[in-house]
């Protein structure tokens, strides 16, 4: 389970693309495709810039503004439903 | 279409073949289909395939390697991020073409076997055994993915597990039993090639086993075995909102999967551009219709929930748009079984019918 102090990282067979501020994730070992909305596309680019979830929470408390505890809880819940996708991964260290 | 374009396209590049499988679903022989787009054409897809930002790219035949531009097309494809899986019969492969698909990049191929003998094997595929031996140890040699595919007809279902551990031998991970499906030269042959469900149902057991045992991905696909389960086919999404891929034949046609091709309806890319096509791929919706199917589905109290099934081998069987769907099991639950259908009580009873 992703917390705040996990890392996390995108499988190699994850491929994906922008689409009118929405993100198309493709798992390219299952063939299924999932869509993410705006505030959705905006976690999984964080995702590339940050393996540490403390540093995307962070950055999404800048700009989002309003209540962490708010912000954290929906983090937490679209990492952990990627996670259980199989749409990333939770690494060590 | 929720997505504005496919994230998958299966790219029908050419119907040319060395090989003339007698299960082949696009008929490919040695000679181009008259209507095949020309080279010039065939690079305005590869552009509207990369412009659209599709993920991943199957590249089809025919036998992919007869197009002599494979290998650049391959290499403009990765080089713009587009999974490309070349999906060949393997006996074109020597040293120099594994070299030439490792340097464009080519990310995984997917290789057939149908036969763990080569008399078995060049019975379905033609003389194919020693070439696809040969072709697979190129590849390999060059460290490229592989995955293979085993086409499950009646001839070789004896044999799927010799040819699953002939390929496990040289080091498969992950291997697809796919029934034939009633298209093209398969159609023409079906009463022959038909699996028995008895013996469908025996090799699902074994795929079950042998999955437990191991280390090793291995996938079963089977339209009779589905309707077993379900006791009726599984509804067509043809056109449907959620599609995510396509299927673009050598005319430049695009169609929302393979067996839809029997329609013969016009949505051509060097018309509409690949969005335009992808757009108006809801317009194949209007093939499926349960309130005008025909026959034994047109009676059938189940009709609303499952739609007639896959609407397109009805039609390749019957050739009227809403005719009934020959290949559904239903009748058989309810006590009216059709004569050609070999399907035991025993089985029947069993599915708790």
């Amino acid at each position: 389970m992703i917390t705040e102090e996990s890392k996390v990282s995108i499988p190699p067979h994850i491929l994906w693309r922008k689409e009118d501020g929405e993100v198309v994730l493709f798992n390219e070992e299952s063939g299924e495709p999932y869509l993410l909305n705006e505030t959705g596309a905006r976690i999984w680019e964080l995702c590339q810039q940050y393996a540490g979830v403390k540093e995307i929470l962070r950055q999404l408390y800048e700009e989002y503004g309003g209540e962490e505890a708010h912000i954290k809880e929906g983090c937490l819940r679209l990492l952990n439903e990627l996670l259980e996708r199989n749409l990333l991964e939770e690494r060590e260290g | 279409m929720i997505l504005k374009a496919p994230t998958q396209v299966f790219w029908w590049i050419t119907n040319r073949c060395n090989l003339r499988c007698i299960f082949c679903l696009a008929e490919a022989g040695p000679y181009p289909d008259p209507a095949e787009l020309s080279n010039r054409q065939k690079e305005f897809i590869l552009r509207e395939i990369i412009s659209n930002r599709v993920l991943k790219v199957y590249l089809t035949g025919g036998e992919p390697l007869l197009f002599p531009s494979i290998y650049d097309y391959i290499a403009e494809l990765t080089k713009n991020g587009v999974f490309v899986e070349l999906t060949t019969n393997g006996t074109l492969i020597d040293r120099e073409v594994a070299r030439r698909l490792q340097r464009a990049g080519v990310n995984r191929v997917q290789f057939s076997l149908n036969g763990s003998t080569p008399k078995l094997n060049d019975s379905l595929m033609g003389r194919s055994y020693h070439r696809i031996m040969e072709g697979l140890g190129n590849i390999q040699e060059e460290g490229i993915d592989i995955h293979f595919k085993v086409t499950v007809v009646q001839q070789n279902i004896a044999d799927v597990s010799h040819i699953v551990e002939k390929l496990v031998r040289r080091g498969a991970k992950k291997i697809e039993l796919s029934e034939a499906i009633p298209l093209g030269r398969a159609f023409h042959r079906w009463e022959e090639l038909k699996p028995r469900l008895e013996d469908l149902l025996e090799l699902r057991k074994l795929v079950k086993d042998y999955r437990m045992e191991e280390e090793l991905e291995l996938s079963f696909v089977s339209l009779s075995v589905q309707m077993y389960d379900d006791k009726y086919p599984s509804v067509c999404t043809v056109g449907a909102d959620n599609s995510y891929y396509c299927l673009i034949q050598p005319n430049g046609d695009v169609a929302p999967c393979t067996p839809s091709i029997v329609w013969k309806y016009s949505n051509n890319i060097m018309e509409k551009g690949l969005k335009g096509c992808w757009e108006d791929l809801s317009t194949f919706r209007k093939f499926v219709d349960p309130s005008k199917l025909k026959g034994e589905c047109g009676r059938c109290e189940l009709k609303y929930q499952c739609r007639g099934g896959c609407r397109a081998l009805a039609y390749r069987f019957t050739g009227e748009l809403f005719g009934e769907n020959p290949l559904c099991r239903y009748p058989l639950f309810k006590g009216k079984g059709r004569e050609d259908d070999q399907i035991t009580e025993k089985i029947v009873e069993e599915a708790g019918a």
